[in-house]
């Protein structure tokens, strides 16, 4: 037995093809996993882009507050992320706001206005979907 | 093809090529897939969005309702309970309970004609009893209490050896008596004289009676004065209440009487006089039925009253006022919520219902602890008693038991409405829903958490796809 290791040991013919088939592999791994992972990044952001559903279910000119408040609701397959809003194609950006999947709530922008006011209000997401309407205050 | 298998087996390069092609395959495969199926689920997302048609119907009060009867009543003026009883009033079934109304109006009408004898007409006289034809009655135009004339019965002795008695009388039949009257009254002056040579014991007596339509006579008035000397009376002023006389219609006779009696050797002259006679009658001109009836009910938020009376008169139209009592104005309402006014039918005796819905402030219509208060008021201008026959009486509520949404999905898919608005203008109120409509389906929906602002409103549904409808109640 222990001759027959220590001849294993000396012969050294077949470990170039071996190293080499290693070598092969593992680049071939590396590679694919590059690829796999470039692939699910750019398709993750593809689907978010095509995913992305935002409703205003309500829009309020508060007497109360002064201001305007939008009832949203994500009827996407992804969480939104609104980026910006514009009134008027001037922009009001409230704070971060963000509607999980299915999830609803209330945006509440500063902005005065006065009744019969023609607004045109656009939301914008951090993705770049936009949800844009006119409405006018009462 | 063995030579082919082994220059295939012992040739190695194409073997790395061809598995990188086909992992790279697999990965534009899965890629493509990837991006295909996503596609497919958005835009189905998306058809299904447009393909959805949820509608709003209605958008009410849901209410319960709770009825009520009178339990207790109280009559108002002289108008008193025939029979029955509060219990005969919980349902429409032709048992009553009965009022009798009372002259709420009278007219008074003198019945005697020329009664103050300003002509020498109207009246006659006959004699009574006046076997010595000493007796006789006419007008007077120099003695009278007022102008011109006034009726006399005289007795003249002009014997000094006979003693006379006789009567006579002065009599009209008054105007004819159609209707009953709650009260008469006769009014008239007297004066009895003894004059001629002398008197000792002369006797006159002033006595006035009523013939009945049944030829029967009351005597209203009478008085006798005894002369022991020549004397001139004054006018003496009489009242006299005579409405047990009148018990019947028809025509009455107005006799002024004078009795007389002299003794012998005095030779008196005996006359009663008889001036400004009127008998008043007072007869009804308006008849009047009010009773107030009163009940309990509960204590709730009330969004609808409806109360209703079901009644009969025993005579064609009678101007009727039904009344709720409002709380709130501390009085009965004379117009609007709470008032109902109309004229009974021509037909008597014909059970006839009135009802009234309140939606606005029902209730001001009951006090903290939910009793209420309702008048009946009949008036006829007529001098017939008549009755009020009262079957029915119904107090009921509407208590507020939240929202009643009515939907309709016309689309081809079944909804799923996630979020409910109630808008008004002060206010934009969300509510979560969870509600599954099917395709073609109508339903119905109720919220004992939702109650309804004052009009104007605006209802909205959210579907789960991001659909919405609107309904706008002005």
């Amino acid at each position: 037995m222990t001759k027959k290791l220590k001849r294993f040991f000396r012969d050294k013919r077949g470990i170039t093809p071996v190293l080499s088939n290693l070598l092969l592999t593992v680049v071939a791994v590396a590679v694919m996993a590059l690829a796999t992972s470039a692939t699910y990044v750019i398709t993750t952001n593809l689907r978010e882009n095509m995913s992305e559903r935002l409703f205003v279910e309500d829009l309020w000119f508060n007497n109360s507050t002064g201001n305007i408040d939008v009832y949203l609701s994500n009827v996407g397959k992804v969480a939104i992320h609104v980026s910006a809003v514009y009134i008027n194609h001037t922009q009001s950006l409230p704070s971060p706001f963000n509607l999980e999947m299915g999830g609803r709530g209330w945006l509440n922008i500063s902005k005065s206005w006065s009744p019969g006011d023609l607004i045109y209000l656009d939301i914008v997401t951090t993705r770049g979907s936009h949800v844009a309407d006119y409405y006018e205050a009462p | 093809m063995q030579t082919i298998m082994k220059r295939l087996k012992r040739d190695k390069r194409a073997v790395s090529n061809a598995i990188v092609v086909m992992l790279s395959l697999v990965l534009v495969v899965i890629i493509v897939a990837n991006v295909v199926l996503w596609s497919y689920q958005m835009n189905q997302l998306d058809w299904e969005k447009m393909q959805e048609d949820v509608k709003i119907t209605d958008v009410a009060r849901a209410g319960e309702a709770w009825s009520y009867n009178a339990s207790g009543y109280a009559p108002s003026g002289s108008t008193n309970l025939v029979s029955g009883s509060v219990s005969n009033l919980t349902s429409n079934d032709g048992v009553y309970m009965v009022f009798r109304s009372y002259a709420s109006a009278t007219n008074t009408n003198n019945i005697v004609t020329n009664g103050n004898v300003t002509t020498a007409t109207d009246w006659t006289y006959t004699d009574i009893s006046d076997p010595s034809a000493v007796v006789s009655g006419n007008y007077s135009s120099t003695v009278y209490q007022s102008a011109s004339y006034s009726l006399y019965i005289q007795l003249v002795d002009d014997s000094a050896n006979l003693a006379y008695t006789g009567s006579g009388k002065q009599y009209q039949a008054m105007a004819t008596v159609s209707t009953l009257p709650t009260s008469a009254t006769l009014y008239f002056y007297y004066r009895i004289d003894c004059g001629g040579t002398s008197a000792s014991a002369e006797v006159a007596n002033a006595t006035v009676t009523i013939t009945k339509p049944d030829t029967s006579t009351v005597t209203v008035f009478t008085t006798s004065v005894t002369f022991a000397a020549l004397t001139t009376g004054s006018w003496i002023y009489q009242t006299i209440n005579v409405s047990s006389v009148f018990t019947a219609t028809g025509t009455y006779t107005l006799d002024l009487r004078g009795y007389f009696s002299t003794t012998t050797a005095k030779k008196p002259t005996l006359t009663v006089y008889y001036d400004d006679v009127w008998l008043n009658i007072v007869t009804p001109s308006e008849y009047t039925n009010e009773v107030e009836f009163t009940g309990s009910s509960n204590t709730e938020s009330w969004m609808q009253l409806v109360w209703t009376v079901d009644s009969a008169w025993t005579i064609s139209s009678v101007n009727v006022t039904l009344q709720l009592f409002n709380y709130t104005l501390g009085d009965y309402p004379t117009s609007e919520n709470g008032y109902i006014a109309y004229t009974s039918g021509d037909t008597p005796n014909t059970d006839e219902t009135k009802n009234q819905t309140i939606t606005v402030n029902p209730t001001d219509f009951g006090d903290a602890t939910g009793y209420w208060r309702m008048k009946i008021k009949g008036v006829k201008a007529t001098d017939t008693q008549f009755d009020f026959k009262v079957d029915w009486i119904e107090f009921k509520v509407v208590t507020d038991s939240g929202t009643l949404f009515t939907f309709e999905n016309a689309g081809s898919l079944t909804s799923h409405v996630v979020s409910l608005w109630i808008i008004n203008s002060t206010n934009h109120r969300r509510y979560d829903a969870n509600l599954f409509i099917n395709s073609g389906e109508e339903a119905t929906y109720i919220r004992a958490d939702i109650r309804l602002p004052s009009t104007p409103f605006i209802a909205k549904v959210v579907t789960e796809r991001g659909n919405m409808a609107v309904f706008a109640r002005s």
